[in-house]
């Protein structure tokens, strides 16, 4: 599991709108929740900003 | 397309805000087509569209594709100088300092303002056009999308900077064909490495635009991802800073601006890597930079010496646009969406009137004015609420101690007051016909089904929809009152397929073709509307590229939607926009290639040469017998 150098979860963005997936925050309106580390969402699951794919984000 | 809508009580609601108004247009259109019978036939027998053009294929290419009949010129790419004497453009050997005096990346917003000031003429004028944001990895060789944060070097990093921002660049057309004076005294770049822009309005100087760069708290260097933008009667365009959060390193809860900094969308992680070579962009170094982002920035094209001003009074949140209109009695008013899920619209009435005799008189005229929020009633009602310091909740007892904080923090202030979350205001624009405004909802798919509301009428809405907002007074060209503290509005289209919901003309599966995604909006001269589309990462789930397309707003051809344009793969299409005889057809071709790499592109657009990677362009469109478009 990725941890940023603060030992938090790390954060993830889309390389196509700078959309940030926070693990701490989770995607409450995607029906994910807090504490969801980002190698852990569901393969389909896509940006909530531009739907891009899982794969589009970087760390 | 309406009958096999999502939800019974989806399509009953439609029919119900469509059947009044629709009886009484046919019925006026039955009277237009008596009096003028040549009109009732203009296009295909039963087609009820006044758009005569064919449509292309309707389908995704490596090559842009434009109606039959017509041609679309590729006119200026990223990397063409703009002053004369310089290189051809070679990627490899980019700098900062080369790209200032090049085309910048990624455009977006164009406009075209006609040379002499003042006139209607077409074919010679200013491109003005907006750099929003970068690609680095189809910018620069040997760069990978998952390790350039942390590969790339300062060199490339400023080069990225300097192709942000805003080109202006004198343009003639001979003949069919449209070039660029190099020479030109008007070319201009803003880059967001080095243009000093001033700050003006409530919150200039305050505390919280203050920076060790700049202890007044009134000058800012550069703008950001500038979205689209608009063009004020007094011949300045305005450009709209939007996704202003993903510049910014370090980690916003550490500072005093957190839960403004979280508002805005910053979370400490930025998709460049700018933070490893500028403090600035490290909000933990520079805790206010971004407060002095996210603003709508004024600029004069006609003077190259002008100081762009951001106009603080047009508050500060992801502005889409930024679009003038003025009322009957000379009140300028200017619509802005909040290009976000569930943000909002909002419109600016200025205090002091327009001086049509006295250009230099209304530069000004954004400084002062009361900035307002939307609220859409399910019965059909807008309600303009006022963002005024100090009336209603907007008092320091909530942390709002001036009307600077008040502009500052401008989506809690909006949040206070009830205004309506949307389904991502992307363009809205005011018919110059009938005076009534189209607000472009693009999409927003974390709208769950209790939160449906009239005005964004499906849940999961993966294509987005068209509302008609009118004032008191539209109906013929500048007798709307936009400055009224109340609106009507209606439905004008739900995208997408019929499988998803949609709601067009019913002969748009005949005549026409379905859009995704619509983002920015223009007219022609006979007011029909033109629709550039983004589809994002979606463009290849949905099947269909995106482009421009338009469709009729009155008469018996309203809603039926035509396609006429396609973009390359993984493109979007961004400002459109015409020349005043409506020949030319301007539009910006952004990140063809996008989610590829210089090393190894999805494609190679506009130039197909094996050592060039794909270029954003602005393409100029024209009918192949020079009449006017549509």
């Amino acid at each position: 599991m990725a941890r940023d150098t603060n030992g938090a979860l790390a954060l993830w963005v889309c390389n196509r709108c700078g959309h940030v997936y926070s693990p701490a925050e989770g995607e409450p309106l995607q029906g994910i929740p807090p504490g969801v580390p980002f190698e852990l969402l569901p393969e389909d699951w896509l940006c909530p900003h531009c739907g891009a794919p899982h794969s589009l984000f970087i760390h | 397309m309406s009958a096999r809508s999502t939800s019974p009580s989806l399509s009953e609601l439609i029919d119900a805000r469509l059947s009044r108004r629709e009886v009484v247009q046919g019925l006026l259109a039955s009277t237009a087509f008596a009096a003028l019978p040549g009109a009732a036939f203009a296009g295909t027998m039963g087609d009820p569209s006044t758009l005569t053009f064919v449509q292309p294929s309707h389908t995704i290419s490596p090559d842009q594709a434009v109606s039959p009949g017509h041609a679309a010129q590729v006119l200026v790419r990223w990397g063409d100088p703009i002053e004369a004497g310089l290189e051809p453009f070679d990627p490899r050997r980019l700098t900062a300092a080369g790209q200032e005096k090049r085309f910048g990346y990624n455009n977006d917003f164009l406009a075209f303002l006609p040379l002499p000031v003042g006139s209607t003429v077409s074919d010679h004028g200013l491109l003005c056009a907006n750099f929003e944001y970068t690609n680095p990895e189809l910018m620069f060789p040997g760069l990978e999308i998952k390790t350039k944060l942390e590969t790339m070097t300062r060199e490339q990093v400023d080069a990225e900077i300097a192709a942000h921002g805003h080109g202006i660049v004198e343009i003639r057309r001979e003949g069919d064909t449209w070039s660029v004076v190099e020479a030109s005294p008007f070319n201009r770049r803003l880059s967001a490495l080095s243009t000093r822009i001033a700050l003006s309005g409530p919150a200039a100087g305050h505390p919280r635009l203050r920076t060790s760069a700049d202890p007044d708290g009134r000058t800012v260097i550069g703008t950001l991802n500038n979205c689209s933008g608009g063009v004020t009667p007094w011949g300045t365009v305005l450009i709209a800073e939007e996704n202003i959060d993903t510049y910014f390193g370090g980690d916003p809860k550490k500072t005093q601006e957190a839960a403004n900094h979280a508002r805005m969308g910053l979370k400490g992680k930025s998709r460049y890597a700018w933070s490893r070579f500028h403090d600035r962009f490290n909000v933990e170094k520079e805790p206010n930079e971004p407060n002095r982002f996210g603003w709508v920035v004024e600029i004069d094209p006609y003077d190259p010496t002008f100081t762009p001003v951001k106009r603080t009074a047009l508050g500060r949140f992801k502005h889409e646009a930024a679009t003038v209109v003025v009322t009957p009695d000379r009140k300028v008013v200017v619509y802005t969406g909040d290009d976000e899920a569930f943000e909002y619209l909002y419109r600016f009435v200025a205090a002091r009137k327009y001086d049509p005799t006295r250009r230099q008189a209304n530069f000004g005229l954004l400084d002062e004015g009361t900035l307002s929020v939307a609220r859409f009633d399910d019965e059909g009602g807008l309600v303009w609420l006022p963002l005024v310091f100090g009336q209603g909740p907007l008092i320091p007892a909530n942390g709002f101690n001036s009307q600077a904080d008040v502009v500052i923090e401008t989506r809690r202030a909006a949040d206070l007051l009830g205004a309506t979350p949307m389904d991502r205001p992307e363009d809205v624009e005011a018919s110059p016909v009938t005076g009534k405004v189209y607000m472009v909802l693009t999409n927003n798919t974390k709208r769950p089904p209790e939160k449906v509301s009239r005005a964004n009428p499906r849940s999961d809405n993966r294509h987005g929809h068209i509302l008609e907002l009118i004032p008191p007074g539209a109906g013929k060209p500048g007798t709307a009152h936009h400055d009224a503290e109340r609106f009507r509005w209606s439905v004008l289209l739900l995208a997408g397929a019929e499988k998803d919901g949609a709601h067009y003309h019913p002969k748009t599966a005949q005549y026409g073709q379905w859009l995704s995604c619509p983002d920015n909006i223009t007219f022609d001269r006979k007011g029909r509307l033109w629709i550039a589309t983004d589809q994002g990462s979606a463009q290849a789930r949905h099947g269909i590229p995106d482009g421009i397309y338009a469709c009729d707003l009155e008469g018996e051809g309203r809603a039926l939607v035509k396609f006429f344009y396609a973009v390359p793969k993984d493109a979007e299409m961004c400002g459109p926009c015409f020349t005043p005889d409506g020949t030319t057809l301007f539009a910006a071709v952004q990140h063809p290639g996008e989610d590829s790499t210089f090393d190894s592109p999805s494609t190679r657009w506009p130039d197909f040469k094996d050592d060039m990677p794909p270029r954003p362009s602005v393409v100029a469109i024209r009918r192949k017998d020079g009449r006017p478009i549509g």
